[in-house]
């Protein structure tokens, strides 16, 4: 696992203290890469500014299921790096407007656009860790905000960076404590959903080490770290659905039986089935249901399948007061099968 | 009268490949030239093209070191303007492909005074591009598209559908075809760009599901772009990354080999003009599990040839997916299907339509309006209409003045058809 430093000359300086703090605050196994970005000749630049774009894109959380495309034309830029940013996309900030020489011609825009970005100093410098971007320049949102007419962009938490003055080490070190905790947070979550496909008591570290691709002593001290995160990810929910099938263009009551075998008291949650849009009907979306320590609870719904065949669907513990999914507890997805009657 | 040499305007030639256009271009110039109709292919200088097969020649045209990528293409077809004056190019039909062409080809063929189509890809959303696509619209006779649903996406953008013919993207059957060895019953392949457009994340997520049901089942990513590093972290996010290959970019010639061996072929796009991997995997003798949308849509025969699903929705995916993986005898049936679904889509068959296209524009001059072109121009960004006009106003002819001096004609006048 390595960090990664895009910069310019000037931003060297701060190298060092980006070591130190990598070293005290996240792992001491990380190493860290300068890439000087003006170091580099064209293809090299193209690489760079391509890599970067990844790293941007990869600090999204998935669990957001948030899409912001990043674009960049550096290939045709010959020395100069420019950076395109669409925000956000396919889904949301829809609009439609007039366009340029189409006047009167209209349709939909689903992003952003600057193509004449003058310095990067909305972009460098910027740290990576484990493959996505964990800080960049602070003011980078609030810029972003005032360039053209659709939706803002996500605030930067949201999009999975932290906004930092490089030069103020107070602000650095607090931004560091923080990265270094959400690291830990997600390699236990990461965890906890392959532990979901390798049912067993055991985990073996150095195994699961090279599968997340981070160092045994990161994933130790991540486990170490929250005993009731370590209770969940070895005493998994499990979830049934009763009857698992159903005749085709039958309603059916299906209990979906869910276990807590783990000595946490997870308290109220509410339960969120969902299958695919077609073919299948399920109501009602969401049930709340209480699950102490050691309990087996059980959640109705209504099921009706309108052709026959195997139906994918998935069961979500969401928070009781929030859309956001409970920490440690991965989605679980089921089948169930309908046939034809007669 | 029949056509014997065509120009073609194109940003990508192998193998500086970067979407279906430059694939498309090489196919459809190869059995063009294979038909005896002889392609002059003029494409940024680069230095490293492939070697064109017979019929097919390149003709580089320098651009340098631009300062945009929107300069880059201005000054890409104010080159090939030059170059086909320097070279005294000659052709019966010029041909150009997406709006970074356009005006290089409205220039060359105002300049041979011969018909000139557009092919759209992929159509535009960014104003600029958008912009130069609408030029290339208005300039030209015809313009082709290679599905029903970009047909429709322009005449929301009223463009004539007189204008527009529907010539879809063919697949070249020798290079794409069933293979003498059981395809490999659990792997799922997704093969394309990384990039939210092709929906590489709803696919991920759907496998989650179809791992709970094929807990042998893999899925293999052949394609690189902007959401790679979002994917494996997401695969890691679900638990399942020990299952998801990321192979990277892959050459033609490798991704038959991957089409061959996969159960399916996943393409989860949000939007496709087209859907030429699916074409491909078709042509393969695989079934495939398409979004319904776009070209995607035409291609497959739902329930036939492979199954057409809610774009975005992983779960109706995966079901999907599931549905191939648990039934080899079906998805053997459907992939049999596809194959000659696919036949259809024969290169020979599409350049034969495409000749046929070049035949009846040459016999009859197409109706382009120079006073759409000028009214287009005249509300065009400054420096855009200002090298727009140089471009497509040569000096001394009195309809190119009257152009330039914002008065109405037809292009046939001033070309003295």
């Amino acid at each position: 696992m390595d960090a990664e430093f895009f910069c310019l000359p000037d931003d060297m300086e701060v190298v060092g203290q980006l070591v130190r703090y990598l070293g005290r605050l996240v792992d001491p196994t990380i190493s860290l890469k300068v890439q000087d970005i003006e170091a580099n000749d064209y293809s090299g630049q193209y690489r760079t500014g391509s890599r970067y774009i990844q790293l941007l894109h990869g600090s999204i959380p998935p669990e957001r299921q948030l899409g912001i495309e990043v674009n960049t034309s550096i290939a045709l830029f010959g020395s100069r790096i420019y950076l395109r940013v669409y925000w956000p996309m396919l889904v949301q900030g829809y609009y439609w407007g007039p366009l340029g020489l189409s006047e009167g011609l209209y349709r939909t825009i689903d992003y952003r656009h600057f193509d004449r970005l003058h310095g990067l100093g909305l972009f460098l410098p910027a740290l990576a860790i484990r493959d996505r971007m964990v800080l960049v320049p602070k003011g980078q949102n609030k810029e972003l905000e005032s360039m053209g007419p659709n939706e803002p962009p996500p605030p930067p938490l949201e999009r999975g960076v932290i906004e930092v003055d490089f030069r103020n080490p107070a602000e650095v070190e607090q931004a560091f404590v923080r990265i270094g905790e959400e690291l830990r947070r997600e390699l236990r979550q990461e965890l906890a959903a392959y532990q979901s496909f390798h049912l067993s008591d055991e985990v073996d570290f150095d195994a699961v080490s090279a599968h997340l691709g981070v160092p045994p002593s990161l994933l130790r001290h991540a486990i170490r770290e929250e005993s009731s995160a370590r209770e969940l990810i070895y005493n998994q929910l499990r979830c049934t659905a009763e009857p698992a099938t159903v005749v085709t263009d039958v309603q059916t009551r299906m209990s979906l039986r869910i276990d807590n075998p783990s000595e946490i008291d997870l308290g109220r949650l509410r339960v969120q089935v969902r299958g695919p849009r077609s073919g299948l009907e399920i109501n009602p979306e969401r049930v709340s249901v209480e699950l102490p320590a050691g309990a087996s609870v059980r959640a109705d719904f209504s099921v009706v399948a309108t052709r026959p065949g195997e139906f994918a669907i998935e069961v979500l513990f969401l928070d009781a007061d929030a859309d956001a999914a409970r920490d440690m507890l991965p989605v679980q997805q089921l089948w169930i099968t309908s046939v034809a009657d007669g | 009268m029949s056509v014997s040499r065509v120009a073609f305007l194109s940003s990508e030639y192998p193998p500086h490949t970067y979407g279906g256009l430059g694939t498309v271009v090489e196919a459809l110039s190869r059995f063009l030239g294979a038909r005896g109709i002889e392609v002059v292919m003029l494409v940024p200088e680069t230095g490293d093209y492939a070697a064109p097969p017979p019929g097919v020649s390149l003709c580089p045209v320098p651009v340098g070191l631009p300062v945009s990528d929107e300069d880059y293409w201005l000054t890409y077809c104010e080159s090939a303007a030059a170059t086909a004056r320097r070279t005294g190019l000659r052709a019966g039909v010029v041909h150009y492909h997406d709006w970074m062409t356009a005006l290089g080809g409205l220039a060359i063929g105002r300049a041979l005074g011969v018909p000139v189509l557009m092919t759209i890809h992929l159509p535009q959303a960014a104003a600029y591009h958008l912009d130069l696509e609408t030029i290339g619209i208005t300039g030209c006779a015809r313009v082709i598209v290679n599905s029903r649903a970009v047909r429709a996406e322009l005449t929301e953008r009223e463009v004539s559908q007189d204008k527009i013919s529907v010539i879809p993207n063919g697949v070249d059957l020798a290079r794409f075809r069933p293979g003498d060895q059981s395809p490999d019953p659990l792997e799922i392949l997704f093969a394309g760009r990384l990039i939210p457009q092709k929906g590489p994340d709803v696919l991920v997520r759907a496998f989650g599901a179809v791992l709970r049901r094929h807990p042998e089942a893999r899925l293999t990513i052949a394609g690189d772009g902007t959401q790679r590093l979002y994917l494996e972290r997401l695969a890691r996010f679900l638990g399942l990354r020990q299952q998801v290959r990321f192979l990277g970019w892959q050459s033609p010639g490798r991704l038959a080999e991957l089409y061959r061996r996969c159960a399916v072929l996943a393409v989860p796009s949000l939007y496709e003009p087209f859907g030429l991997v699916a074409l491909e995997a078709m042509a393969s003798g695989r079934p495939v599990v398409v979004s319904r949308v776009g070209g995607l849509a035409e291609i497959v025969e739902d329930e036939v040839s492979g199954f057409a699903v809610e774009p975005g929705d992983h779960l109706d995916l995966a079901t999907r997916l599931a549905a191939l993986l648990s039934d080899p005898g079906l998805a053997g049936t459907m992939g049999l299907a596809a194959r000659h679904r696919a036949e259809r889509y024969d290169w020979r068959i599409i350049a034969g339509q495409t000749a046929g296209l070049y035949d009846s524009l040459a016999s009859r001059p197409g109706p382009e309006r120079a006073a759409d072109l000028e009214r287009l121009l005249l509300t065009a960004e400054a420096g855009l209409r200002e090298r727009a006009l140089a471009l497509l106003v040569p000096e001394g002819r009195a309809g190119d003045q009257a152009l330039a001096a914002g008065s109405c004609c037809e292009r046939g006048q001033d070309n003295g058809r």
